[in-house]
């Protein structure tokens, strides 16, 4: 099928809707998602579980007059459609107008291209088998356990109105990850994603796990306490997450909770940190739209450690009198604008030249399980886990027992030492994803340990 | 449904499968939100689809799609046989499916009031009820209301000759308020974190008593603003509510989960420090520690009359006295814990995903003591509420909570109000300080209507029951 098919048949999907549920209400705005996720998963060195879906969902707002209502299908049922119409458009009798009601556009202005590689969305379960049979296989050879993921797929997604809008988009993407153990269970772990299963070099992340794997053997125990960390690009994604959430929240920095609040033109972080929204890179590109009919622009939260800007959608850009920068979600909701594509600005050097550079640090492969303990400061508190290594006189001296870190993201990353050059893309929502880094991090805090 | 599942049935046995099943899901979701006064997040949302599970060559195929058709059923029954010829190119053994019962049955949930027929109207006026309360102060910035309802309709159909027809309705709700002194924010929730929710109707909202409680959540959000940090270091621990329930999920559920222990989740949740050769000898905790799975009891989120291998629900101790007995296992890992019958802990969400193992509701039995008489014993502790956050490592051993409030308690009695607890410790040892329960007036059921699992990611509901209870020495105030 062609991008023109695809596109088409979309397009056949938009119109039925619009159709129906324009009788029940003047102003209609759907986004559609269609495609397919393929996913073989193995587990104690074989495949365990292999699954595909075709998954298609519309998300339908139907408002009249500045109120608004919402329903969900997935299914192209017509009858089913029209009794949740029907019952969806009851709550617009008790809705209350809102004075930011979106104008939505009846076109965007944005570069319409193709990101699909059809060898990537239709691999066949022979071809992820094969990836995960090389994995096994590597992790065999050295008496070690491996599990994993080998996962493929095709995305397609649509915004239409009743006022003519509509816009299409779709990509493709493919993700190894894999995970290898020795049997006392210390082990290593590695993963990459792309749009295209060419660009993953599938080889080079099951060695890199059964690498980490044998370098963790045998681990030491240290006390708990500050240590200069090595962060891999991977230990950052929970760091840029939380961020996004709390620190890049234009609804909480105006009305709720956000650490940053107050401060916008002020410096927050390191002068070493600048961070970045942008769905144009070349690395992953994301949704050239937002889901109120906006073409995302690239937006910079953070420069050199100052907080420059927020994202705005219509309804902040109604409230701050500024512009949708096209990062609204589908109206209504009440996360409000939302950063899908997060970029941490390279350094010069890359990881393996701070890490000959250093002593006394501990390297991270990355974290489990983090989560926010204070809103206020950004505490957040999780595992490390996979490969911690003690790195002595510029080379990892010997593996350490996984450890527990309560510490301050703010106050993490205004110790920056020095960000790495890598750009690593590590999956996220709605067809977005992070660009991330390494970092050198002095006095990260570690307050538990474990016997794993 | 039957022509549906009987197509399913027959392709898979005529294109080589060992064993097939299908589960048509028909799911209704309802959310209705109130922020600061408006109606924010409206969810009126249908899925309809099917997943085809076989087993080809001794190995798992599994495919879904939402076009429920005759022809996309051949089509998807096709495809998962596919995918099982893959996967057999690289098994350790067949996969063995313990023997169970055939069953052709029908099962669903009670409930009073149809939360779906209920006049949208009054949903709203409840909802702008509480948010009137919530917000009669100018220090509390953001407030939330809202009630969720979810109508599940399963057909589930086996080459073995099970067809089983269930239908579940949950229900639940609560209400949140964010206040602000300019300087910090604190949030307070009631009746939980994120909501309680349990099997019902619309009964279950009038129950929740969200509007009587709205008043007390506005002045304890306040309230938090100028209390004092947690102190750190170690304290007796008095856990109630929903984060005794969330200590439970966590550091008992899934470290009880047999794919865990066998290592089938490594790549992702991680494993567990239950290891096979503990069961029925292992010291998990005090001998208050009786821990009870039980898919069959009423009103919980995760009670069924079968799970999704067609297994009838069960109810069997995984701790008792303190001593680990059994895992949460399904039909396929059974044998692996020395076992040739099913536990019944097999789901899925939805049509869309492949069932796994899954913690049936988990719940700590009831001690003897009075909530007055616990903290009259204790001379030098806290009491903590509300989940906040929440961190294990991925062995399920050690672990980090934050709660929404606390109260320190000194010489026997609640001495004042604390912000930002926390606590941490090591399973086995945390539940082996375990030295109080209350009794079964104090016991309630706390719905974890979220817990994330699995790759593809699913998410399952779960209940767990228990009461206030104490445990000694716990290092808290985790800086």
């Amino acid at each position: 099928m062609s991008y023109n098919q695809r596109k088409s048949q979309l397009k056949e999907k938009a119109d039925f809707i619009l159709e129906r549920a324009k009788k029940y209400a003047p102003c209609v705005f759907i986004t559609l998602t269609d495609g397919a996720n393929a996913l073989t998963r193995f587990g104690e060195n074989e495949i365990t579980q292999n699954v595909s879906t075709q998954l298609f969902s519309a998300d339908i707002m139907l408002a009249c007059d500045n109120k608004s209502t919402k329903l969900q299908i997935d299914s192209m049922d017509e009858k089913k459609l029209d009794k949740m119409l029907k019952s969806a458009v009851e709550i617009l009798k008790y809705q209350k107008e809102d004075e930011f009601f979106p104008e939505f556009p009846e076109k965007i202005d944005f570069e319409e291209k193709s990101d699909f590689d059809d060898k990537t969305a239709f691999m066949t379960p022979d071809e992820r088998a094969g990836y995960a049979i090389n994995a096994i296989n590597k992790a065999q050879q050295n008496n070690l356990d491996c599990s994993g993921i080998v996962k493929n797929g095709y995305n397609t997604a649509a915004i239409a109105s009743s006022n003519g809008l509509f816009a299409y988009a779709e990509n493709t993407y493919a993700e190894i990850s894999v995970t290898v153990m020795d049997d006392k269970g210390f082990s290593g772990w590695a993963e990459a994603s792309a749009g295209a299963a060419s660009k993953i070099d599938f080889d080079n992340i099951a060695n890199t796990a059964v690498s980490k794997a044998l370098l963790s053997k045998n681990p030491q125990d240290i006390e708990p306490g500050e240590y200069d960390v090595i962060l891999e690009p991977a230990a950052c994604a929970d760091f840029l997450m939380f961020l996004s959430y709390m620190g890049f929240s234009t609804e909480g920095y105006y009305e709720g909770e956000n650490p940053f609040k107050n401060k916008i033109g002020q410096k927050v972080l390191s002068e070493k940190i600048t961070i970045v929204d942008n769905a144009y890179n070349e690395l992953y590109p994301g949704l050239p739209f937002d889901f109120e009919g906006n073409r995302r622009e690239k937006l910079t939260p953070i420069e050199n450690g100052v907080f420059k800007e927020l994202p705005i959608d219509y309804k902040w850009g109604k409230k701050l009198n500024k512009k949708s920068t096209g990062h609204g979600l589908p109206y209504p909701n009440s996360h409000g604008p939302f950063c899908l594509n997060l970029q941490i600005i390279p350094g010069t050097r890359k990881l393996e030249d701070i890490i000959r550079e250093s002593d006394n640090a501990l390297l991270v492969t990355h974290f489990h399980y983090t989560n926010i303990i204070n809103p206020n400061d950004l505490t957040i508190t999780g595992m490390t886990r996979d490969g911690l290594y003690m790195i002595k006189d510029g080379k990892v001296s010997h593996p350490v027992k996984n450890m527990r870190f309560t510490e301050s993201i703010i106050k993490a990353l205004n110790n920056v030492d020095e960000v790495s050059s890598e750009q690593v893309f590590h999956a996220g929502f709605f067809g977005g994803g992070s660009i991330l880094t390494g970092m050198k991090i002095k006095n990260f805090k570690f307050t538990s340990k474990t016997d794993y | 449904m039957k022509k549906f599942t009987d197509i399913a049935i027959d392709t898979c046995k005529k294109n080589g499968a060992s064993y097939a099943d299908i589960r048509i899901v028909d799911m209704n979701d309802e959310k209705l939100t109130v922020t600061n006064g408006q109606l924010s997040d409206i969810t009126n949302a249908n899925s309809l689809g099917f997943g085809i599970r076989v087993i080809v060559n001794g190995a798992w195929g599994f495919a879904a799609s939402a076009e429920l058709s005759e022809s996309k059923i051949i089509e998807t029954a096709k495809l998962a046989i596919e995918i099982g010829k893959a996967s057999s190119g690289k098994i350790n053994e067949k996969v063995k499916l313990t023997e169970e019962p055939v069953y052709v049955d029908r099962w669903n949930s009670p409930f009073m009031i149809d939360p779906f027929k209920v006049d949208i109207n009054e949903k709203i006026s409840y909802l702008m009820a509480c948010d009137d309360i919530l917000r009669k102060d100018e220090k509390i910035i953001k407030a939330e209301s809202y009630m969720w309802f979810s109508k599940e309709h399963q057909w589930f159909a086996s080459t073995e000759g099970s067809f089983i027809e269930q239908e579940i309705l949950r229900s639940g709700g609560g209400i949140r308020a964010l206040a602000t002194n300019g300087k910090e924010t604190q949030r307070r929730s009631y009746p939980a974190s994120f909501g309680q929710y349990v099997q019902g109707g619309y009964e279950v909202i009038l129950g929740l008593k969200m509007l009587e409680n709205a008043e007390k959540t506005r002045k304890e959000a306040i309230e938090l603003l100028d209390a004092p940090v947690c102190p750190s270091g170690k304290k007796d621990l008095i856990i109630i509510g929903e984060q005794l329930a969330l200590q439970i999920h966590e550091s008992v559920g899934h470290a009880t989960e047999l794919d865990r222990v066998l290592g089938y989740e490594a790549n992702y949740a991680g494993r567990s420090f239950v290891t096979l050769e503990k069961k029925g000898n292992f010291k998990y905790g005090s001998e208050l520690m009786n821990i009870v799975a039980d898919s069959t009891c009423p009103t919980g989120l995760a009670t069924f009359g079968y799970d999704d291998d067609g297994v009838r629900a069960k109810r069997f101790d995984v701790i008792k006295d303190g001593i680990f007995q059994a895992y949460l296992g399904n039909r396929e890992f059974a044998h692996k814990a020395g076992e040739n019958f099913s536990r019944g802990c097999n789901r899925a969400q939805g049509w869309s995903n492949i069932p796994i193992v899954r913690m049936p509701n988990l719940s700590l039995k009831p001690g003897n003591s009075t909530l007055e008489e616990v903290i009259a014993d204790t001379k030098d502790g806290l009491m903590v509420s509300t989940v906040k956050s929440w961190s294990i490592d991925q062995y399920r051993y050690n672990f980090q909570f934050g709660m929404e409030i606390g109260w320190v308690i000194k010489d026997g009695k609640i001495s004042h109000t604390i912000k930002n607890p926390t606590y941490q410790g090591i399973t086995p040892e945390f539940w082996g300080s375990l030295d109080a329960v209350c009794n079964e007036d104090y016991w309630e059921f706390c719905g974890v209507p979220n817990c994330g699992k699995g790759q593809p990611g699913q998410r399952a509901e779960i209940s767990h029951g228990c009461a206030p209870s104490r445990f000694r020495q716990v290092e808290v105030g985790i800086r």
